[in-house]
């Protein structure tokens, strides 16, 4: 399964790349986003069918809490047991969100707007799908908000999205440290078996 | 108020999520997010001053 996930690895690097040199040359915004979306959507399932068929049932556990966090922030904390750091970080970013949205006037950022704000949308399912949702061709300032702060409306959407992969990356941080094995402190046993051995002999110890 | 005030309230969501994913002590969070926001601004700040004095006197 290794291979499995080596290649999905490599398909999600690949179209992120994709995607961001497409957004970074502003070409067919379509063609961008499908480029990007197909090759990130396959390489989840195939990480998330690997990480589920090869692994024991805490990995798959953490698998999967992986994956759900992607689609809701703070979920995957939750299904690790750490449920009120999930409900915190989710109300934190919930407020970010949706101050950003406030000031944006209720649109998330486009592609037409700022193409990297928008690829940021992509770091969790919940701003994806409220992206399709409330997404316009192109979002305009309010009119009874200053026009400056429009563009740290789009900002406050995009980070949250980021976050959320950070928050993500820390699960497979988790995972690392629970599977650590536990050691005893067995550093006190040579310490004594040293301090109890017999001294050696003068010029025992020297060779030829 | 101009638009630069922004920068607190994103940069304290930024620190408070790197932070909480660190650790699990609410004070020890709380704590080093705006130990890392003092920091983070006080380098922005002397780095802006560097430049405005550069623009000015060279």
């Amino acid at each position: 399964m290794n291979i499995f996930r080596t290649w999905g690895y490599g398909a999600l690097v690949g179209g992120l790349t994709i995607g961001v040199a497409l957004a970074i040359l502003r070409r067919t915004p379509g063609a961008a986003t499908m480029l990007t979306a197909i090759p990130v959507v396959v390489a989840a399932c195939v990480i998330l069918v690997s990480c589920i068929i090869g692994a024991d049932a805490h990995r798959r556990r953490q698998a999967m809490a992986f994956f759900a966090g992607w689609l809701m922030p703070g979920l995957g904390h939750m299904m690790i047991g750490k449920v009120a750091k999930g409900l915190f970080l989710f109300g934190l970013l919930a407020v970010t969100y949706f101050f950003g949205l406030w000031l944006s006037g209720w649109r998330t950022v486009s592609f037409d707007d700022n193409p990297f704000y928008h690829v940021g949308m992509y770091g969790s399912g919940l701003t994806t799908a409220l992206g399709f949702l409330l997404g316009d061709p192109k979002a305009f300032p309010r009119d009874d908000i200053p026009k400056a702060w429009f563009d740290p409306g789009l900002l406050y959407v995009c980070v949250v999205g980021l976050l959320n992969l950070v928050m993500m990356l820390s699960l497979v941080d988790f995972r690392k440290q629970s599977t650590k094995p536990v050691t005893a402190p067995a550093a006190a046993e040579p310490v004594k078996a040293v301090a109890s051995a017999p001294a050696p002999a003068p010029g025992e110890g020297v060779q030829g | 108020m101009s638009y630069l005030l922004f920068y607190v309230p994103i940069t304290l969501v930024v620190m408070i999520v790197l932070e909480t994913c660190k650790r699990d002590d609410p004070r020890e969070i709380a704590k080093r997010s705006l130990a890392s926001f003092g920091l983070l601004t006080g380098v922005l700040a002397l780095g802006s001053v560097l430049v405005f004095l550069i623009n000015k006197y060279l």
